[in-house]
């Protein structure tokens, strides 16, 4: 408040307009909404603002690590500004981003301070250049009893992080992996959703690498929405993946860089199923294709890209059909995104839709 | 006929009614500037200041509510934030001034929408920018001595790495 009136002061003598029925100045519950949105390095910046500035700070719900040029002592940054907030509030949403030089022992502390200050939201980007990446904060993670949102990103195309085989995370609802290895501890087959009692939306990118084990097994009662993004990398065989989720509503398959794809089934017929996306931009043999829609004939909204309709359409031109096509019970539309390959015209669709007797309600 | 005519009293009573209660639709805010702003009932529901007030007195007559910090000029940038439905690209041709008062306003008012964009617009302006440039936005008088302030940049030394100064 005194800094408020000093500054009305100045301001009037200086301008001499009249500043009275202005708020010049914003509450401090204003200030760290705003401060919500920085970078925690520079919220801890505006300690030096002013006095009423100092430790505003110190009460920020989400705290953002992210590696910036120049700071060199990450360490010490992290275990800063843990260090030093108020511990008596919550930290809600952490943002932790590990590189080569990060202490184990750090990502391990702040796991640890997260899980007694109530985390929900956890982003960890792991940039990791060594082939072992360290997996021993997992078992602290499920400490964390109220986390709902967890996303590991790991961006190293050399190494993965090794999944525990059960993920005991009963409150989370959204979990985001990329680049994981799935093991399991006696035969081929793991199961590691199971335990997570909440789940509803589950993304999974770049995963299975050759040390995985052979089946995933994705068992979820409260898994709404499934994507999967480029699941197989280097691989001498083909992954199974066992979808058993009956209450499933939404389901994306992207299939871009690796030529190799997982093998899909399905141990329930999906009730509530309402949309389909596939994304194929590889050469698989079409007969995948037909199988992946064998699967999801429930569904309401079907949207093909046009590379995977191109597939599709050849095989249905030559006419060498073996496999007995899907029927689309509850089919309400079609959608075909076209993507930039031009294989296939918007005319070639419309032709192969009339051979099979539905034409798509809309081309985008 | 007895039983019909009570039947049409009944309907131009309910009409009655019913237009007494689109009447009551109407809020009117006056500013600090004594200009009196008549808007939309639905419009307040977003003003959960004004909303929590309005169920705590449930008045019939329309309702006059006082806003001795709010000028007319910043009511009616909100009000058009509000019809275009909160688009960025009105939000990005407000004056750093505007933007200070409207999140300041929204927070007096609870409204969370409107709270949100424009902490993070201004959150956006001062991303990555020297100490001297956010004590200039926010108007803030530095009152650290200058040994103060070297001390506590000292503390967090790994925030100011590589920060160029002014």
């Amino acid at each position: 408040m005194e800094n408020l009136r000093m500054e009305k002061k100045s301001r009037r003598k200086i301008g001499g307009r009249n500043e009275e029925d202005r708020l010049s100045d914003l509450p401090d519950g204003v200030l760290l909404h705003i401060m919500e949105f920085l970078t925690t390095r520079q919220a801890v910046q505006s300690s030096v603002l002013s006095k009423r500035w100092k430790n505003i700070w110190k009460s920020l719900t989400t705290l953002s690590f992210r590696f910036l040029d120049g700071i060199r002592k990450y360490n010490k940054y992290v275990s800063h500004v843990l260090s030093n907030r108020d511990h008596s509030i919550s930290l809600h949403n952490l943002h932790l981003t590990v590189f080569n030089s990060t202490a184990p022992k750090l990502l391990n502390n702040a796991i640890k301070y997260a899980a007694l200050h109530h985390l929900q939201k956890l982003t960890l980007s792991i940039d990791f250049k060594f082939k072992e990446i360290p997996n021993s904060f997992f078992p602290l993670l499920f400490n964390c009893q109220s986390l709902i949102f967890l996303d590991l990103f790991i961006s190293s195309s050399h190494s993965s992080l090794k999944l525990p085989p059960c993920l005991l995370l009963p409150s989370l609802k959204t979990l985001h992996l990329s680049n994981v290895t799935f093991t399991t501890r006696d035969n081929d087959s793991v199961e590691p959703f199971s335990a997570c009692t909440s789940l509803t939306t589950l993304v999974l990118r770049h995963s299975m690498h050759h040390h995985s084990t052979q089946t995933l097994c994705i068992s979820s009662l409260s898994l709404s929405t499934l994507k999967l993004e480029s699941m197989v990398h280097s691989h001498t065989f083909t992954p199974k993946i066992v979808l058993s989720v009956p209450n499933l509503s939404s389901f994306t398959l992207e299939n871009s860089y690796s030529s190799m794809c997982c093998e899909l089934s399905c141990t329930c017929h999906l009730p509530v199923l309402k949309e389909v996306k596939i994304d194929n931009r590889v050469h698989i043999h079409s007969s995948i294709i037909i199988n992946w829609l064998g699967l999801f004939s429930n569904v309401r909204t079907l949207t093909l890209s046009s590379h995977t309709l191109y597939i599709l359409l050849k095989y249905l031109h030559v006419g060498a059909m073996e496999v007995q096509p899907p029927f689309f019970a509850r089919l309400e539309s079609i959608k075909i995104e076209m993507d930039c390959s031009n294989l296939i015209s918007i005319d070639e669709i419309i032709t192969g839709f009339d051979s099979v007797g539905k034409v798509p309600d809309k081309v985008i | 006929m007895g039983e019909r005519g009570e039947e049409w009293e009944a309907v131009m009573l309910r009409k009655a009614e019913e237009e007494e209660s689109k009447a009551v639709k109407k809020v009117k805010l006056v500013t600090s500037d004594g200009v009196t702003m008549e808007v939309e009932i639905s419009t307040v529901k977003e003003m959960e200041t004004i909303q929590a007030f309005m169920n705590a007195t449930d008045t019939d007559n329309s309702i006059i509510f006082p806003l001795p910090k709010v000028s007319s000029h910043i009511l009616s940038r909100i009000m058009e934030l509000m019809s275009g439905e909160y688009d960025q690209e009105l939000v990005k041709r407000l004056s750093h001034e505007e933007l200070k008062e409207i999140c300041m306003v929204a927070n007096y008012l609870n409204m969370k929408t409107l709270l949100h964009l424009t902490a993070s617009a201004i959150a956006n302006l001062i991303q990555n920018k020297s100490v001297e440039f956010v004590r200039h936005f926010f108007n803030i008088i530095n009152d650290f001595t200058p040994e103060e302030e070297v001390q506590l940049r000292k503390t967090h030394e790994w925030a100011f790495e590589g920060v160029d100064e002014d």
